[in-house]
């Protein structure tokens, strides 16, 4: 199970820390984007096996990011999860409907986390 | 007389003469004849036969003006036949001497005769031989015809004159004789249009309209019997030319050749009777027109009776007895002040020439009241004796109808004088008309601004709707013809009225009547509720934007603290020590951050709820400063994503100040945290503090994204986040948190900025030293 990548984007610094020192130590290689556009770069660069996402960030937004992937045949296959402080159910659709794979309401468990990128995964 | 009395002569003469043989009785007859010829008027002469005259009597002297002894023994010819007839007097003379026939002898004849003095005198003659033992003598009446002939010629004259008379008449005349027209004028033939022998040809009675025939023979019959027949009487004749045609005849009874005839004299009435029927025509008409007239008209003697009143008057007073001539009519009055008041009154008029005019209340016969309207005049001016004429009308339901209209105009009146909608007529743009409630709406008295200009009175700004209304309105278009408009009051105050305004004819032009209600309420609390309501819309999105924002704002720092706390309480024993100290500080910072998170909102809520409190104390204003600079600089490490940097510029500012610190604190630090936030890009923010004698001044300036224009305004309202912020997280509460605490220290605050180049805010706050304080 070792040696897959995960690109984490979210502008809060602390909770991609976080992410990453778990998912590390779970085995995974870990990424980290602070805004849409250096994340969409750091897809491009490193071809992650599974993107997790913020939804609202400045400079663009994770939706748009979703957006662009969807459109690259390249790209569009990789699993997407959106992790989201909105509670927003509108939201959360919205995202779905743009293809994403899967969605984690902030606050989540890491447990939960773990459990959502190996099925993502898996598929 | 004259012819008879020498006829007579003549005749005594010739048995004179045949009785000549005796001598006796001839010296007595000799006498006789002597004085018979020596008185006699004729002219008796004598002519031998060489035609010497043998005597001449006094006559002769007298008819030709020779005396017997200038005539005796001169040739007759010579001297009494003009030299024309002498010629044939000779031969006659001769033929006689010859033994011929004389064609004069024994008989009369009318010749023309010389006399003396040259005058042609017409005489007649007879000769007659007288034969002797030797010779013949030729002894000759002769009679001046003058006379008669004059009578003759008159009669000739006034014969002809009579027949002129008659052919040119303009009367028809005929005799009738045995039932035939026996004579018949011109006039007759072109009256029947037949010709006198075709009058003749037929009984005369076939040129009369037969209906008349019978009337016509009556008439004959009776005056042949010698009945008596009025002189004059009219019928029909066909005439073959021109139809029908009435005449009149009037006839007597003649003698015509010898037998009684009757004479009659046509005169041609057709256009007499024409005229005669129409203005009898005209006048039963007249007659018809009086009696059926739908008003009531009488004529009254000049003492004020009945002399003639139409049926309608009889139905008017309800009584037949008011047609009576000589009927008074006081009956007819209220009473008798008012019948001797009016009767005067009448009198003094007419007298004067004058109408006479009134509109009173009046009796009828079975003593009910009616309205009567009274117009009289004298029938004849110059002369008042021939009384007066009277026009009479029941105008009980005009009167009716003018005080019901009265009563109504009445009504009317209150309403429009106490309705609170103001009511005004415009015409031809000018006020005609205007109720209390729009003078009292508009502050004008009625003086004022009857026959003003309407303009002036209209907002300026409404001007325009008003007058193209009012085009469309008079253009008979139809339309909303409610609206609201403001209306200037005479103190300059625009008021807001609704206007409902109709097309009217005002005394025959169009006009326009508005109805105008003062809506200055409605329309402010219609201005209140849409405000309100605005308001209300932009809480409510503010809010929600609020609860979208506060809660990413809470799940994110949250997120940190959860997963924080499970690295530390699954992974500690594998991670390095500083590592789990890490952990530690991220959960205190995201701790921190959601009370701040939480004051703030506290915060707000006090300000909202005015309990904002503010507590100056003094203050290092250099030191205070720094600290602010430092928590800005830790809170910038500890956002997201900041990379501005920030550089701090004093000047004179080592004093001791009285300040709100906490509040101090909020404002500066939410100025510098935002300055930091919206630099996405970096850039260098420029917190300047000024201390002036007087006040303090304190900007914050960044490069950053800036703010457009429309946000400025309301910037500093509570939740209000500019356009432009994206996806930079924030509550829209920081600014307005900033201004309430400015306001508590009596300071102020500005803005400029310039979208995607940069903000600047400058803080003004009063000085307040501490020894002061």
């Amino acid at each position: 199970m070792s040696g897959e990548q995960i690109l984490i984007i979210d502008d809060e610094a602390s909770i991609r820390a976080n992410i990453q020192r778990f998912l590390r130590l779970e085995g995974y290689v870990v990424h980290e984007a602070m805004n849409g556009l250096s994340g969409l770069a750091c897809v491009a660069a490193n071809r992650p096996d599974l993107i997790l996402c913020d939804v609202m960030m400045p400079e663009m937004d994770g939706f748009t990011v979703l957006a662009k992937l969807r459109k690259d045949a390249d790209m569009a296959t990789i699993p997407f999860i959106f992790l989201t402080a909105s509670v927003e159910q509108d939201d959360q659709r919205f995202g779905l409907s743009q293809g994403a794979d899967a969605y984690l309401a902030k606050p989540f468990n890491l447990a939960e986390l773990l459990a959502l990128v190996k099925r993502k995964l898996e598929q | 007389m004259n012819t008879t009395a020498s006829n007579g002569a003549i005749t005594v003469l010739e048995a004179s003469l045949s009785q000549a043989l005796t001598q006796d009785v001839l010296l007595e007859n000799d006498s006789v004849f002597r004085q018979l010829l020596e008185s006699s008027n004729d002219a008796v002469v004598t002519m031998s036969e060489d035609g010497c005259l043998a005597s001449w009597n006094p006559g002769a002297t007298l008819m030709f003006g020779w005396t017997a002894a200038e005539a005796v023994g001169k040739r007759l010819s010579e001297l009494m036949i003009p030299p024309a007839m002498r010629e044939r007097h000779e031969a006659g003379r001769q033929r006689i001497l010859a033994g011929g026939e004389p064609k004069i002898m024994n008989r009369q004849v009318e010749l023309s005769a010389l006399r003396k003095d040259g005058r042609e005198i017409p005489v007649e003659l007879s000769v007659w031989p007288i034969k002797l033992e030797k010779h013949t003598l030729f002894g000759a009446f002769i009679r001046d015809i003058s006379e008669r002939h004059f009578a003759e010629a008159a009669l000739r004259d006034s014969e002809q004159r009579l027949r002129h008379v008659i052919d040119n008449v303009s009367e028809g005349i005929i005799v009738v004789q045995d039932g035939r027209i026996v004579f018949a004028n011109p006039r007759t033939e072109n009256l029947v249009g037949r010709s006198l022998e075709q009058l003749r040809a037929q009984p005369f009675t076939d040129s009369i309209h037969p209906d008349d025939r019978p009337v016509v023979a009556d008439h004959y019959a009776r005056r042949l019997r010698g009945e008596y027949v009025e002189p004059k009487y009219a019928f029909r004749i066909n005439s073959q030319t021109s139809g029908t045609r009435w005449v009149e005849l009037s006839a007597v009874m003649i003698e015509w050749e010898g037998r009684s005839a009757t004479l009659s004299f046509i005169t041609d009435i057709t256009e007499r009777k024409r005229l005669q029927d129409s203005l009898t025509q005209s006048l039963s008409e007249r007659e018809t027109i009086l009696q059926n007239s739908i008003v009531g008209i009488a004529f009254l003697n000049p003492q004020g009776r009945v002399h003639w009143a139409n049926r309608v008057i009889m139905q008017m007073f309800r009584g037949k007895e008011i047609n009576y001539i000589g009927h008074s009519l006081e009956q007819y009055y209220l009473s008798r002040e008012e019948y001797i008041r009016v009767g005067s009154a009448v009198m003094a008029a007419v007298g004067k020439g004058q109408f006479f005019e009134t509109e009173m209340q009046m009796r009828r016969a079975d003593d009910t009241r009616f309205w009567a309207y009274l117009s009289g005049r004298a029938v004849n001016m110059a002369d008042l004796s021939q009384g007066t004429v009277w026009v009479v009308m029941d105008i009980t339901a005009r009167k009716q109808l003018e005080e019901s209209l009265r009563l109504s105009k009445i009504q009317y009146q209150t309403v429009v004088d106490n309705v609170t909608e103001g009511m005004t007529v415009v015409q031809d743009g000018k006020f005609i008309f205007a109720n209390p409630a729009f003078l009292n709406l508009l502050g004008y008295t009625s003086e004022e601004i009857i026959g003003s200009d309407f303009t002036p009175v209209v907002y300026q700004d409404d001007l325009a709707l008003i007058m193209r209304n009012r085009e469309r309105r008079l253009h008979g278009e139809v339309f909303e013809s409610k609206y609201d408009f403001r209306v200037v009051h005479k103190d300059g105050t625009p008021i807001w009225v609704q206007v409902s305004a109709v097309l009217v004819d005002w005394h025959g032009s169009p006009a326009t009547l508005s109805f105008i209600a003062d809506i200055t309420r409605r329309k402010q609390a219609e201005e209140d509720i849409r405000v309100s309501l605005e308001k209300q819309r932009e809480l409510n999105q503010l809010k929600s934007r609020f609860v979208a924002m506060t809660s990413h704002e809470f799940r994110t720092p949250l997120a940190t603290i959860l997963s924080s706390a499970e690295l530390l309480k699954y992974y500690s024993d594998k991670m390095p020590a500083e590592e789990r100290v890490e952990l530690i500080d991220s959960i205190e910072a995201a701790v921190r951050r959601m009370t701040k998170m939480l004051d703030d909102v506290l915060l707000i809520g006090k300000v909202e709820a005015e309990k904002l409190e503010f507590n100056p104390k003094p203050v290092m204003l250099d030191v205070f400063c720094r600290a602010i600079r430092d928590e800005a600089l830790s809170a910038a490490a500890a956002l997201p994503g900041s990379i501005a940097e920030l550089e701090l510029n004093m000047t004179d500012c080592n004093a001791e100040v009285v300040i709100d610190e906490k509040l101090m604190r909020h404002i500066l630090g939410n100025l510098l945290s935002n300055a930091v936030k919206y630099s996405p890009n970096g850039g260098r923010v420029h917190f300047d503090i000024t201390c002036r004698s007087n006040e303090m001044i304190f900007s914050v300036a960044d490069s950053g994204i800036g703010l457009s224009k429309e946000d400025l305004p309301r910037l500093f309202e509570t939740f209000y986040r500019a356009s432009n912020v994206g996806n930079i997280s924030g509550t829209g509460l920081g600014l307005a948190i900033v201004k309430h605490s400015v306001a508590k220290h009596g300071g102020e605050i500005s803005v400029a900025s310039e979208l995607d180049a940069g903000t600047r805010f400058v803080v003004t706050i009063p000085r307040v030293d501490a020894a002061a304080g």
